[in-house]
């Protein structure tokens, strides 16, 4: 989004003029904390770091950040982000195709395989988290740091949210009807339209409005679902939909305040350990891994959740769930026959296939 | 040819807002030993983390210009981190909530106007570890956004305070530390720590680039040194537009803001809000540039690029004919907006609302 897109300007506020620099001491915009110069800085941080560093794209488009974590091509990343097929952009301008081995869903961390050898991998730190004050910096595929900060709260558990579709809904038959869908919302995106009735969520029937929310408050914002949808002229299809948060109810100041600066991650809650940091990092630019002033990785962002707080899980969190990735014991499950998806009903929502047709 | 006149409009949005109107002016809450000199005489014993040399040098720079520079200022921000917690505070007032910090070790609380109030309110300062204490309001600078609070619990206790800074000693491009409670306190999360560099320095105002959301309002800018030189009080639509109110807008009135007095601004701004940003449209209309997420506008459906030209029967030439109208209304009341887009004309019902519900 633009600066201007985000402005936040009211049609009855007081007009306020702009600070500028003519009546008063300014720094140089590179001299920003977070500007060219003081990035410079930290050029020889990320020198080794940003070798092992990826660039991670979803459809050819910017998705995440990832690091090599083997030599032959374990790649760790954010795995919501994935809803498409997997490519590594790497430091040495080389592309690779990337298969998702693991997914852990409280994590929303991901292990990609690209088909490498030989390849340049970070360096984990030691011991306990950074402490609250020290730097941390954001590696890329490039030569600059793509984010500096410093750590502002010590690790501590991010409760889960809700997801939502973005829609109003009114008891109906073969299920609920939608009524309105919101802008910018999951259902917008997938075309739902009103006039919709959704029967059934990842194959679990739905016949009732109760049911339906129920059966959605069970998923987060990022993850998606498959619905089963009845258009009003009769189509059946199978809609799937990624949730989103709860939308800001009319004037909450908060959730409109948060988007002031820049775009947030779309799953930025329910995680069991993070550190919080004050870099300024796109939710595409996470994924990546965040790094002590030796260059060890003491982290990995896995969320733009505010204006002033980026997440980051705690590297000795990350090496608990390693191994279980890499030997495929959180495989994430192959796409099966749609069919038994669909007849499906006891509710085991979370083995639905993550890259369905 | 006539060409409108482009006002583009910008606002900047209070990190906390309560509702201010109102000017009752009780008895003054007075503490025999409220002057600001007896409070600066107790400077020595306020937590203060003098740089060393090497780190005085460095951050006098440009800019850090390698490792050594890096970790110089590393420890010395975990040093200030660490040691300055225990002065910054969260306040509550009813639901609503900000941040403070304390100034002196009888516990004069330093806090933004919009976040204290009217004088003589009950508040609840919460302290980093969740413990809470009783407080009294005292006075406010509505103008420049200064207000303070006296902690009313624990007569006696000597409190670990901050020193206050003096704005001569403050450049842009020193480096800061903003402490708070962004979104107001959370269990289990301590004071919230951002570093940054002044962006400019005015005489009313300081500009960072610290990041801050509200529920900081009111939480402290400190130097290297720790020393006060800022209070948060609003934030514009880039991450690095924060405001704070400087130091000497507390030291200079202290009297006056200590003996419960209230003064400057009192905001007559209507409460009613639509949510559109824009400008005058050349051809007359006030053209959309933005719609903020949540807003009346968005939801109606109303978009970039769109030009309004009546909303109800009120013809819209310029953008302030908009403000105005809309400011005439009540948050709840419904409005029909007449919106000319892609050559086609379009109306939209639309439900004002009011820009402090939360």
């Amino acid at each position: 989004m633009t600066r201007s897109s985000l402005a936040l300007v009211l049609a009855t506020a007081a007009a306020l003029s702009l600070p500028t620099a003519a009546s008063a001491q300014s720094l140089a915009r590179n001299q920003f904390r977070s500007g060219a110069l003081v990035r410079a800085a930290f050029r020889p941080v990320v020198e080794e770091a940003s070798l092992a560093t990826v660039r991670v794209k979803v459809a050819g488009k910017k998705a995440a950040l990832g690091f090599v974590v083997s030599s032959d091509g374990h790649v760790l990343t954010k795995a919501s982000e994935l809803d498409g097929p997997v490519t590594c952009h790497t430091s040495e301008g080389l592309d690779f195709d990337a298969d998702v081995v693991g997914i852990h869903q409280p994590t929303d961390l991901a292990l990609l395989k690209i088909d490498g050898a030989n390849l340049p991998i970070v360096e984990w730190a030691e011991g306990k988290d950074p402490a609250v004050g020290r730097w941390v910096v954001s590696s890329a595929p490039v030569e600059d740091p793509v984010a500096v900060g410093i750590v502002s709260v010590d690790r501590r558990r991010i409760p889960k949210t809700r997801g939502v579709l973005g829609i109003q809904i009114e008891e109906d038959e073969p299920g609920p009807r939608i009524t309105q869908i919101f802008p910018n919302s999951g259902a917008e995106k997938a075309d739902l339209l009103a006039g919709d009735k959704i029967s059934s969520v990842n194959g679990k029937k739905t016949p009732t409005r109760k049911e339906l929310v129920e059966t959605l408050a069970k998923y987060g914002p990022g993850e998606s679902v498959e619905l089963r949808v009845h258009a009003e002229d009769g189509d059946e299809s199978k809609v799937r939909v990624t949730l989103g948060h709860p939308l800001p109810n009319l004037l909450n100041r908060g959730a409109m305040q948060n988007r002031m600066g820049g775009d947030l991650s779309t799953r930025r809650a329910g995680f069991p350990f993070v550190l919080q940091h004050d870099s300024y990092l796109d939710p595409e630019d996470c994924g990546g891994p965040l790094l002590d002033l030796d260059g060890r990785v003491v982290g990995v962002n896995i969320a733009r959740a505010g204006r002033t707080e980026t997440y980051a899980l705690p590297t000795s969190e990350v090496r608990k769930v390693l191994p279980d990735l890499i030997t495929g014991k959180l495989a994430p499950p192959k796409p099966r026959d749609a069919d038994a998806i669909e007849t499906k009903t006891d509710g085991d929502d979370a083995k639905v296939p993550r890259k369905g047709a | 040819m006539l060409r409108g006149r482009r006002s583009r409009v910008l606002a900047f949005v209070a990190l906390f807002s309560v509702s201010l109107i109102g000017f009752a002016r009780p008895d003054a809450l007075l503490a025999d030993d409220s002057g600001l000199e007896a409070v600066l005489a107790d400077v020595e014993d306020a937590i203060l983390i003098e740089p060393s040399e090497d780190v005085t040098k460095v951050l006098a720079q440009n800019a850090p210009r390698s490792i050594d520079d890096l970790k110089l200022i590393e420890e010395h921000v975990a040093a200030l981190a660490k040691r300055l917690e225990p002065c910054v505070v969260g306040v509550r007032i009813g639901s609503a909530q900000g941040s403070g910090v304390i100034v002196s070790k009888d516990g004069y609380v330093l806090t933004a106007a919009h976040v204290s109030g009217k004088p003589d309110r009950n508040v609840t300062l919460i302290l980093p570890d969740g413990r809470e204490v009783k407080g009294k309001t005292l006075g406010a600078n509505r103008g420049i956004d200064a207000g303070m609070i006296k902690i009313t619990s624990n007569a006696g206790k000597v409190w670990p305070f901050a020193a206050m800074a003096d704005i001569d000693d403050v450049d842009a491009g020193d480096w800061t530390l903003a402490i708070g409670h962004p979104g107001g306190f959370k269990k289990g999360r301590r004071p919230v720590v951002r570093l940054g560099r002044i962006v400019v320095k005015r005489r009313n105002v300081l500009q960072t680039d610290n990041a801050l959301v509200g529920g900081d309002s009111g939480g402290p800018l400190f130097d290297a040194s720790g020393r006060v030189i800022g209070i948060h009080s609003r934030i514009g639509p880039s991450i690095t537009w924060n405001f704070h109110v400087p130091i000497s807008a507390f030291t200079e009135d202290w009297e006056r803001l200590a003996s419960a007095d209230e003064w400057g601004g009192g905001s007559t701004r209507s409460p009613t809000v639509l949510g559109v940003n824009g400008e005058d449209h050349p051809d007359g209309g006030a053209l959309v540039t933005g719609t903020p997420d949540g807003f009346p506008a968005q939801v109606a459906g109303i978009q970039n690029g769109d030009v309004i030209t009546q909303v109800d029967d009120e013809t819209i030439k310029r953008f302030t004919d908009l403000s105005e109208y809309v400011g005439k209304q009540k948050p709840g009341d419904k409005v029909r907006v007449v919106v000319r887009r892609d050559g086609k004309t379009i109306e939209f019902e639309v439900t004002l609302a009011d820009r402090n519900e939360r």
